[in-house]
């Protein structure tokens, strides 16, 4: 062991000298008694990503869909303004740039193999560019987004000519347009966003705590 | 199986009792373990192109194992906060039948005692490696693995004190 000439190392104490004990007893019986079944290993070898990998490639593959699928189908399809299709298809292809650097970047399938204190820096950086991309890009375009939407929606339903029914039935349609909207996104702050903020929160605790100790060794 | 499979099952066969282990320690409960040990031998597999022998193959098996152990271990934290009670003793009877079973559930209250961070660094300090290997590993100074080190140790008297 190198420690043993290093003037920092700890003297091991009968604590862990006993837990170092234990612990080389639990792997000895561990190696005894551990037989990996053939069968769920295969299984296991089949399933190869985990389901952040997956979750990253799902939204790839839907964020294509929408940035090349949806503007012909807005602007063929529903007969909405160029305009419309036009920013509909640059948002979405600029969420595709933003969704492949960040998978370029973290190399998520193989995040795990680095050391732990980068794994957590990494982790907690990935948080952050979904936080930017909801918070400063994502929500208000959504908002500008869903207003356009709904007025070029309206633009092309037969609505009647009384003007007092034509009301009704555009504010009923803006209102059920805001309280899904509003619901939607309420479940999406509170399922995932705020859960999400406050994991990363304790991530960077967690780092700080354990990079304060090179200064206190300094 | 392909000659990957056969490559990956190999060192999978080799570093088992290291992936149990780890995963034993930070697992609260049984069915935990299993999760955990699944998690870390898909994460082993999607690393296991780009790892190529450039490090020793128990540090690298110990980094994605324990980064593995302590993302879930934030993950569960988080979702289960009022979870605080130690482990199930029945977990580690299966590791072993005799007197040596009240000897594991004593090594995994204590582990468990410690923050992720920390139980990293014991338990590879415990494997007997050095601490430029526990620095590679966790990713922090030589400096700074003796002086948690020796915190940990201070924690670990003051359990012993008040058990």
């Amino acid at each position: 062991m190198n420690e043993n000439n290093n003037p920092l190392s700890i003297q091991e104490s009968d604590e862990l000298a006993t837990m170092k004990m234990q612990l080389k007893s639990l792997q000895a019986e561990l190696d005894k008694q551990t037989t990996l079944r053939e069968d769920v290993f295969r299984r296991l070898l089949k399933k190869r990503t985990n389901s952040f990998k997956n979750r990253e490639l799902i939204s790839i593959f839907f964020v294509a869909l929408v940035a090349f699928g949806l503007p012909p189908y807005l602007y063929l399809g529903m007969h909405m303004s160029l305009a419309f299709t036009l920013f509909t298809g640059l948002f979405f292809t600029f969420g595709l740039f933003w969704e492949l650097v960040i998978w370029r970047r973290f190399k998520i399938g193989n995040m795990m193999s680095l050391d732990l204190i980068t794994t957590a820096k990494n982790m907690q950086r990935y948080r952050k560019l979904n936080k930017v991309w909801l918070n400063q890009i994502g929500t208000p375009f959504i908002i500008v987004w869903l207003t356009w939407y709904i007025f070029e929606l309206i633009q092309t339903l037969n609505l009647p000519d009384d003007g007092h029914l034509r009301m009704i039935i555009i504010l009923i349609f803006i209102g059920c347009s805001l309280v899904g909207a509003l619901v939607g996104g309420l479940i999406g702050y509170f399922s995932f966003y705020k859960p999400q903020m406050k994991l990363a929160q304790e991530m960077i605790e967690q780092i700080k705590d354990i990079e304060s100790f090179d200064e206190e060794a300094e | 199986m392909s000659p990957k499979e056969q490559q990956f099952t190999r060192l999978v066969q080799d570093q088992k009792a290291t992936i149990y282990s780890v995963c034993l320690m930070f697992a609260d409960e049984r069915t935990e373990v299993d999760d955990l040990v699944q998690d870390a031998l898909i994460h082993l597999w999607e690393g296991f192109d780009s790892f190529e022998g450039r490090s020793d193959i128990k540090s690298w098996v110990y980094r994605v194992t324990l980064n593995t152990c302590i993302s879930f271990d934030r993950k569960r934290k988080h979702t289960d906060l009022v979870s605080l009670e130690l482990a199930d003793p029945s977990m580690l009877s299966g590791a072993d039948k005799g007197s040596n079973a009240k000897q594991y559930r004593m090594l995994h209250e204590r582990i468990q005692k410690l923050g992720p961070f920390d139980r990293a660094i014991v338990l590879l300090w415990l494997e007997d490696m050095s601490y430029e290997e526990i620095g590679a590993i966790v990713g922090i100074s030589v400096k700074n693995v003796s002086v948690r080190l020796m915190r940990i140790r201070e924690q670990l008297k003051n359990m012993n004190n008040q058990e």
